[in-house]
């Protein structure tokens, strides 16, 4: 080989006459990443000016010949380019840094990628540093806080509960509001697919240590291309993939410790229960303490018993384990990645938790010059454990407010206290939740396998035709077992539900992309035909009667109560075209049309058509050309349509239904009067942006404005009953969503080897009902849907509540405000009104980050106001002594009213309550204000010369904590300000504080 | 070159098939069907008719509601509010937006949406078809018969509306008028008449849980004396029995029929049958009545006070509970809809009115009396009558409609939760729901409300 290159390189010398003087000499050494120190195979080393070459081997080893004074060019993709030259050091070592520009170039959205500066859109990367960085089960829980415009709710905080996610706001009253998840390219099925009453996500299933990054895409120009999925949002996945060079190992340890994140209310304990009873014993029937002591005590209290309900049902010590393997490289041809992982996180609340285990593999092919090849494969299953929730009497965070101090939780001989023989009940008439946490059960597995293939061939340079095919399957098996000896399985001698659901779905995309670049000008031309199909099913049994306890399944149940199976699919089919044009990166304009139908319409509303326009121009490179402070100075806006199918199947259609039977015979009847109108919810958003980088890009952000405009809003008409239904569904609403959002990132401090860069997110959110149902005399209706009023000009989550004005000071009443104005303690003349929202104004995020050498450390504070959270339960628990004897209270009842004068949050407390002081108001509404350390972390990565001698490329040692502090600004808000849409606080399981420590190593 | 625009026509061709290809993106039914067409053979027909009497055994129609309205609005029963249920109802104050109103009037619109599916199909006709689709006509009369009596101002002063007949199949956008009270049982006589014209007794079923000839007749015979057509009143109710196949029981097998809730009866014309696994559990008849149950109805002192010491019936009442007419807690009993001695009754009661000293009718009262252990009665009057019909009919849903027809006053009695009732007040019949008139503009309020 060096003779060949040493025979050419004389030939060349001698033909363009060099001067014989030149020292040749021949030049060998390794080309390394300056990312980890790894050798960086496939790197071209030319000497410049010459058309000499080589490229380095597999190790990182190359070797050249060149003359002193020549220059050796090191280029590798990914890298920037690094010049040597040739002096009579025949070894010459480089290592190639990374080029960071060069990586942010590219932002996938799907069907195609898009250099950033040719964007028109409204989207956010979070890269895969930003997410790994949380220790939650699933990606939707990470994106809180970190993109200006996205709401993240928990509505539990059971391990692997559904998040909610809201992009720009609410669009739908009755479709649904979920954005649509698209994984390497395919959209997936995510959201709660479970059966019995856990609340579990089946997007908890994707390990988040597989994912590279998640692009949130937020207006037209990005979604329209989803078409009737895309009016939410698209939240775009990709997940890591092989490199090019040696094969680079990683594992990573992480264990930690879960606490409740807010601990919410406290119960009264047994003396100041007797206490408080006692007061509304004696404000009632006029007893003296110790009267009202005595009759406690012969009635309710032995005088002894003092439990605390709410530590009993919680674990002494809730741990959370993570690990995780991978291993990735590859060679030009083929590059690969595989990846293992296990989690496990137990809940605070005794018998909840999740465990998943979960494995990946990716593989990249160069199979010809022509034709690349990815396949990715997914698996993971997924275990939860959960426990009843809501008003279920076996709701662990119910009993520990309902249950009393008074009562005791074991016998004397240590086991639990489950009621007498006869009844099996508490004497309140509740369980034990410490029996049924130990005893019954609720389990949801769920197996998920995802496969990704795509084969892309360049039929000519800029012309690639490319398929690809998706496969998304779920198993979801859950099981409920009720224990026959207490709690709701002891009417029904122990009782067992299990509940299958399988949900298969495959998508098919051809894709022509065509891109053509003359001199400044680029086009880009994409057709794309998808076609998708949904197979849902779902199968469920019950049976009564076990003959013992331990007995988990149906076959040994005397009673087979109930069997069911039932399924339901969707197609959806797309045409779609996009374009767009260039100039320089600097004037872009990009239009998409898509063409859909979809198996839920009828035939004249089978197919819609979707489609945006969009602009963009960066006033830099001419308007401000002169002006040296900026780097970026774009203007972006885009309009366009998209629509929302998520809506009932087959509702244009008069059908007859089955279910049910008359004697064990078969039923039929009307079972849906048809729309043949109905239609998809058609979504209008409106974007104007600017983006701008400042002082060598330091300073850089992005100011939003956008509006979302819904028609053709889907509504339930109320109908003449005599037509044998009572509501029909039909598009005749509408409803605006508008808001500024601000996103700025800048490098504060940069000085040696210290570090200090922030990136801060802040949005607005106003949503008004612009058109409703119509009455009898053309004026729009209103509706009271879960405690909100919709109505025209009102927000669609504006709280409905009559208004509390506290405590009369002279008699310990209750008093409201009439909407008058007026006063009063009778509650039946208090009216309604708007008072608040239950989804936040302003919600915002910021994250610090400070390097020092191998020291890192970052926070993330999140924000959410101008909202308000109803605690619901406190009917019961707040009730002035209506239900406090048979079922506690918060300890907060304490600061009653007790004598005239006094000034005190709580009425005066009566046996049989206080004028209906428990009754629905503004009492127990509370501001929902919050900010919230969502993320600490502090790491340290060893030094290179420590890790090398244990045979390690790299070792990263870290501590961090999740919902370590959360300031609420109600001060009387005892619960997690962080709850679903629906705003209230329902006795979940409250969000989990998390404190781990971890190693990460690289070999 | 060729190869390029090889693929391209590939691609193309799934373009244009996103236009074309209907199968692919035709609806999945699974466990539906399309309305159109979905009746296809004479077993569809039978599943259509269980239907109906699925959608009369809802909580909310005659499972349990339509029979307590009848006796919670009068002297028998009296709503102690144990659990909150039938307050308003039976203190005579109900609200337009009652849910009790729309509850009724809703649930049984949708039978009769389920009876119009069976009317418009269209299979051919014979012996068995016919008698599904005669059902299907005497079920219908049966349905708006029912609501006639709650929502009509037959008992209302000056009242002389009824309710919308709903013939045929409507679609979303009918919005009926109120029709009159004679117009009303115009078409409910009209279709018992098709019913007994389409129904060939030879396909009688044998399950009395199961709509058959006779019941249609006894049915028509109720809506004839409703209607004061005393005579046709009597023919209906003697065509309803000359079969034969019914009779009175004995008094220990007339107790056990209700107690131990046996599913048939000689004694039962037509029922709606329940079984252990369709019963209605915490929303059933039996719940509401015992007060192992909700035990919000408490039977009045004054109903008790009426049975002689040897009457059966009274032995139903224990504790001021009815433990004896629908007596599984859960409601695993039939609910009879008509019975023998009613349409005896009712023979006796149409013909009192025909003549005041028919000896017939007192046979029939001295007859029923006797045979459940209680004494002749010393004479024949419509007091007498009434007095037989509430001991015999007392927890099934007549005593209401028993008082107003003839014009009396709903007393008030001992622990009643409502002064006296005039005859005539606007609280004879329901409010029309206020969903109905929202959602309906031509349909006219009760006065009253």
């Amino acid at each position: 080989m060096r003779t060949k290159i040493t025979t050419v390189l004389s030939f060349l010398l001698v033909l363009f006459g060099f001067s014989a003087f030149s020292q040749e000499i021949a030049i060998s050494g390794t080309v390394a990443s300056g990312e980890d120190g790894l050798p960086l195979p496939g790197v071209s080393i030319i000497v410049v000016g010459t058309s000499t070459g080589t490229s380095t081997d597999f190790d990182g080893n190359y070797s050249i010949t060149a003359n002193v004074g020549q220059k050796l060019q090191f280029n590798f993709i990914g890298f920037t380019d690094q010049l040597v030259t040739v002096s009579s050091q025949p070894r010459v070592d480089v290592i190639l840094e990374v080029d960071a520009k060069a990586l942010d170039e590219i932002v996938v959205t799907g069907y195609s990628s898009k250099k950033v500066s040719e964007l028109t859109g409204s989207l956010v990367t979070v890269k895969s540093d930003k997410l790994g960085s949380v220790p939650l089960v699933s990606v939707d829980q990470m994106l809180n806080g970190n993109v200006a415009g996205l709401q993240s709710f928990s509505s539990s905080g059971q391990p692997g509960a559904k998040q909610e996610i809201r992009i720009r706001g609410i669009s739908s009253i009755l479709a649904g509001n979920d954005p649509l998840y698209v994984l390497d390219g395919v959209p997936i099925v995510t959201g709660d697919l479970t059966g019995l009453t856990t609340s579990s996500d089946v997007l908890a299933s994707i390990n988040a240590n597989d994912i590279e990054s998640v692009t949130v895409l937020k207006d037209a120009s990005a979604t329209s291309q989803y078409g009737a999925r895309g009016a939410n949002g698209v939240i775009v996945i990709n997940t890591k993939r092989g490199k090019i060079g040696a094969t680079k190992f990683s594992f990573s340890a992480e264990y930690g410790s879960n606490d409740l994140a807010v601990s919410g209310q406290d119960p009264m304990n047994a003396q100041e229960m007797t206490h408080y009873v006692g007061t509304s014993a004696m404000n009632s029937y006029g007893l003296s303490r110790e009267e009202a002591d005595e009759f406690i005590k012969a009635n309710y209290w032995d005088g002894e018993t003092d439990t605390d309900w709410k530590k009993e049902v919680q674990r002494s010590q809730a741990t959370q384990q993570v690990y995780n393997f991978s291993a990735s490289g590859g060679d030009k041809r083929t590059q690969f990645r595989v990846s293992g992982g296990y989690f496990d996180q137990q809940g605070v609340i005794d018998a909840t938790g999740y465990k998943r285990i979960s494995g990946a593999l990716n593989v990249t092919s160069q199979a010809t010059k022509r034709l690349k090849i990815q396949v990715g494969v997914t698996g993971s299953y997924g275990k939860q454990e959960s426990v009843s929730q809501g008003g279920s009497f076996s709701n662990p965070m119910l009993a520990q407010y309902f249950l009393r101090s008074w009562d005791k939780a074991y016998n004397e001989d240590g086991s639990l206290y489950i009621g007498q023989p006869g009844s099996r009940r508490m004497p309140n008439g509740l369980f034990n939740p410490m029996f049924l946490q130990e005893n019954n059960f609720q389990n949801a597995g769920t197996m998920k396998v995802n496969l990704n293939a795509q084969a892309t061939y360049e039929i000519m340079e800029g012309l690639d035709v490319s398929s690809r095919l998706g496969l998304d399957y779920y198993g979801i098996e859950e099981k409920m077992y009720w224990d026959p000896r207490h709690g709701d399985g002891f009417s029904y001698g122990g009782s067992v539900d299990d509940n299958y659901t399988r949900n298969y779905n495959w998508v098919w995309q051809n894709m022509i992309n065509y891109s053509k670049i003359i001199d400044e000008h680029t086009f880009r031309v994409g057709l794309v035909y998808e076609a998708i199909q949904n197979k849902n099913y779902v199968m469920y049994l019950r049976g009564e009667n076990m003959p013992t306890y331990g007995l988990y399944n149906a076959a040994t149940t005397a009673k087979k109560a109930d069997l069911s199976s039932s399924g339901q699919n969707w197609t959806s089919q797309s045409s779609m075209i996009t374009a767009s044009y260039s100039f320089g990166g600097k004037l872009n304009i990009d239009g998409t049309f898509r063409r859909e139908g979809n198996s839920r319409f009828s035939e004249k509303n089978k197919y819609g058509n979707f489609w945006s326009v969009g602009a963009s121009y960066d006033l830099v490179q001419d308007v401000l050309s002169g002006v040296d402070m900026f780097d970026l100075m774009k203007l972006r806006t885009s309009y366009g349509v998209t629509g929302n199918a998520a809506i009932g199947h087959n509702k244009f259609m008069d059908q007859v239904g089955y279910s049910g039977a008359y004697l064990e015979q078969n039923i039929i009847y009307p079972s849906n009067l048809g729309n043949p109108d109905l239609t998809w919810e058609v979504n209008k958003p409106l974007n104007i942006g600017l983006d701008f980088a400042m002082f060598d890009n330091r300073l850089s952000g992005t100011i939003e404005y956008y509006t979302r405009t819904t028609e053709d809003l889907l509504l339930d008409v109320p109908l003449s009953r005599t037509t044998g239904f009572a509501v029909q569904t039909q598009n005749v609403g509408s409803m605006v969503n508008q808001g500024w959002e601000f996103q700025l990132n800048t490098v504060n401090v940069e000085a040696g080897d210290f570090r200090w860069t922030t990136s801060f997110n802040i949005a607005t959110l106003k949503n008004e009902i612009t058109e409703m149902v119509k009455d009898k005399d053309g004026e729009f209706q209103e509706t009271i849907r879960n405690g909100k009023q919709l109505k025209v000009g009102n927000n669609v989550s504006s709280w409905y509540q009559r208004e509390w004005a506290g405590v009369n000071t002279t008699n310990g009443d209750p008093l409201w405000y009439r909407t008058d104005g007026e006063l009063t303690n009778d509650y039946s003349s208090v009216e309604r009104q708007v008072l608040g929202q239950s989804i936040p104004s302003l919600t915002g995020g910021m994250t610090n980050t400070l390097t020092f050498k191998g020291i890192e450390f970052s926070f993330q504070l999140n924000y959410a106001g101008g909202y308000q959270v109803y605690d619901d339960w406190a009917y019961y628990q707040m009730s002035d002594g209506a239900f406090n004897r048979n079922y506690n209270g918060y300890a907060t009842l304490l600061d009653y009213w007790e004598k005239p004068g006094d000034v005190s949050a709580n009425p005066k407390p009566m046996w049989l309550g206080n004028k209906n002081s428990n009754s629905g108001s503004s009492r127990f509404m509370y501001d929902g204000d919050h900010i919230r350390l969502r993320n600490i972390q502090l790491g340290y990565n060893l030094p290179q010369s420590w890790s090398k001698k244990a045979g390690l490329s790299n070792v990263n040692l870290y501590v961090r904590g999740v919902n370590l502090m959360t300031w609420a600004f109600d001060e009387d808000l005892k619960w997690d300000p962080e709850v679903d849409t629906s705003g209230y606080v329902d006795l979940r399981v409250p969000p989990l504080k998390t404190l781990t420590f971890g190693v990460k190593l690289g070999f | 070159m060729k190869k390029i625009f090889n693929l391209l026509f590939v691609v193309a061709l799934g373009v244009i098939s996103t236009n074309c290809s209907k199968s692919f993106l035709d609806p999945d039914l699974q466990q539906s069907a399309d309305k159109e067409g979905a009746i296809k053979n004479v077993d569809d027909l039978g599943s259509v008719i269980n239907a109906t009497y699925n959608r009369f055994r809802a909580s909310a129609v005659l499972g349990r509601d339509g029979i307590v309205y009848g006796d919670v609005q009068s002297d028998n029963i009296v709503s102690t509010g144990a659990t909150g249920r039938f307050i308003r109802v039976g203190q005579f104050d109900m609200l337009e937006n009652s849910r009790y109103a729309s509850d009724y009037w809703y649930n049984t619109y949708r039978v009769i949406a389920t009876c119009n599916l069976a009317i418009d199909s269209n299979l051919e006709s014979d012996g068995q078809v016919d008698f599904y689709r005669g059902q299907a006509y005497a079920l219908r009369a049966f349905a708006h018969f029912n609501l006639l009596l709650k929502f009509g101002q037959q008992y209302v002063d000056g009242g002389s509306l009824g309710i919308a007949y709903i013939d045929k199949s409507v679609g979303p956008d009918h919005k009926p008028a109120r029709e009159t009270i004679a117009e009303n049982y115009a078409k409910i006589i009209a279709d018992y008449k098709m019913a007994i014209s389409l129904m060939d007794a030879e396909y009688n079923p044998s399950n009395k849980s199961f709509l058959n000839l006779d019941a249609v007749n006894g049915l028509l015979g109720r809506a004839y004396l409703y209607n004061k057509n005393y005579s046709e009143a009597i023919s209906a109710s003697e065509a309803a029995i000359e079969s034969g196949a019914y009779a009175l029981l004995s008094t220990e097998d007339y107790f056990n029929f209700w107690v131990q809730a046996k599913t048939d009866s000689k004694e039962v014309m037509f029922q709606l049958g329940f079984n252990g696994n369709e019963q209605l559990n915490t929303t059933s008849l039996g719940y509401i009545f015992q007060d192992e149950g909700y035990g919000d109805l408490q039977v009045t002192s004054d109903l008790v006070e009426i049975y002689d010491a040897d009457d059966v019936r009274g032995a139903f009442i224990v504790g001021g509970f009815n433990y004896g007419k629908f007596a599984d807690l859960q409601g695993n009993n039939p609910i009879p809809i008509i019975r023998y001695s009613e349409v005896l009754l009712n023979i006796a009661e149409a013909k009192l009115n025909l003549n005041s000293e028919d000896t017939d009718a007192k046979d029939i009262i001295d007859l029923i009396s006797t045979a459940r252990g209680g004494s002749d009665y010393l004479a024949l009057s419509l007091d007498n009558i009434l007095l037989e019909r509430r001991k015999e009919l007392a927890f099934e849903g007549f005593r209401f409609y028993d008082l107003a027809r003839n014009g009396r006053d709903i007393n008030a009695v001992d622990g009643s939760a409502y002064v006296t009732q005039p005859y005539g007040s606007y609280t004879f019949a329901f409010p029309i729901p206020q969903s109905e008139r929202d959602a309906n503009t031509n349909m006219v309020q009760n006065k009253g409300y």
